[in-house]
């Protein structure tokens, strides 16, 4: 079995993105979806930079979605999880889980 | 060395094609400003380098010859096909900028470009849509291309390896020896 590789924060707020949009994850989708739920605003240069490392490591795969009706026809491309993805995803966040685990975070002497 | 200077030119004439296809534009202006942007490129790199001017030349000369210069006839066939479809004055005017999209189209990996600038495209489409004037709407996509640039760019950096080639130059004219 291949080992599980760590993630980035980005990298786990694009997995579930993808997972959140399955089977319509693409660029905008994604940015959208990250956008919505974190207030963070990423470029496409970023998430494209993401998903590139992702789909290096075999944790997400993509395939070529149908041609936009403007310009000619510009195809948009589509990510899935895969398996070792939804592992390393799983491993991630339980991590953090583990982590925080017992931890009071009363939040005022951050921002004194 | 030779194998990076091979992979940065195969790079430039699929983001001029890209755009080319993406524009419709002459086909003739394309090759010839591509060519000179290779020639112009190889020409200073072979001058940092410390090669004789002579010896730039004939290099510079002789890369622009064998670079795969985007096929005319593609982006000829590309040009037939959009006056075919009698694309209306209203598509034409609410392109977005040339500049920005060869500039991403030049960063982005091959394999993500058109769907890199897919998205750009629908973000630019959807802020038209809205109802925003088209110039601010240009304006925000060049924004966002630039602002995608960079982390493109520095993958493109650590992929083709420049801070080792910058690091040889400068070991090589100030490390002495």
């Amino acid at each position: 079995m291949s080992k599980i590789p760590e993630l980035t924060t980005a990298e786990q707020q694009t997995l579930l993105a993808i997972m959140i949009q399955h089977p319509n994850a693409y660029g905008v989708s994604i940015r959208d979806e990250i956008r919505k739920r974190t207030d963070r605003e990423y470029s496409f240069g970023s998430i494209y930079a993401v998903l590139e490392r992702l789909e290096d490591k075999g944790l997400i795969a993509s395939r070529e979605g149908e041609a936009t009706a403007a310009r000619g026809g510009r195809k948009k491309q589509y990510f899935t999880v895969t398996a070792l993805g939804q592992a390393a995803l799983q491993a991630s966040l339980r991590a953090v889980d583990a982590m925080r685990d017992g931890v009071e975070i009363e939040g005022t002497w951050a921002y004194a | 060395m030779l194998d990076r200077i091979i992979f940065i030119m195969r790079r430039v004439p699929v983001a001029v094609e890209t755009v080319a296809i993406a524009r419709h534009p002459s086909p003739r202006l394309w090759t010839f400003v591509f060519s000179l942007f290779v020639y112009a490129v190889v020409s200073l790199g072979c001058r940092a380098f410390g090669l004789s001017t002579l010896a730039s030349i004939s290099v510079a000369v002789g890369i622009t010859w064998a670079c795969p210069i985007p096929s005319f006839q593609k982006i000829a066939a590309v040009f037939q096909c959009a006056t075919d479809l009698a694309i209306d004055g209203r598509e034409k005017i609410h392109n977005p900028p040339a500049l920005a999209e060869f500039l991403v189209g030049l960063f982005a990996k091959p394999k993500y470009r058109t769907s890199f600038l897919q998205c750009l495209d629908e973000d630019f489409r959807s802020d038209i849509n809205a109802g925003m004037p088209l110039s601010r709407a240009r304006w925000r996509y060049r924004a966002a291309a630039l602002n995608s640039v960079g982390p493109q760019l520095w993958v493109a950096i650590k992929r083709i390896g420049v801070i080792g080639i910058v690091a040889d130059y400068v070991r090589r004219k100030f490390g002495g020896a």
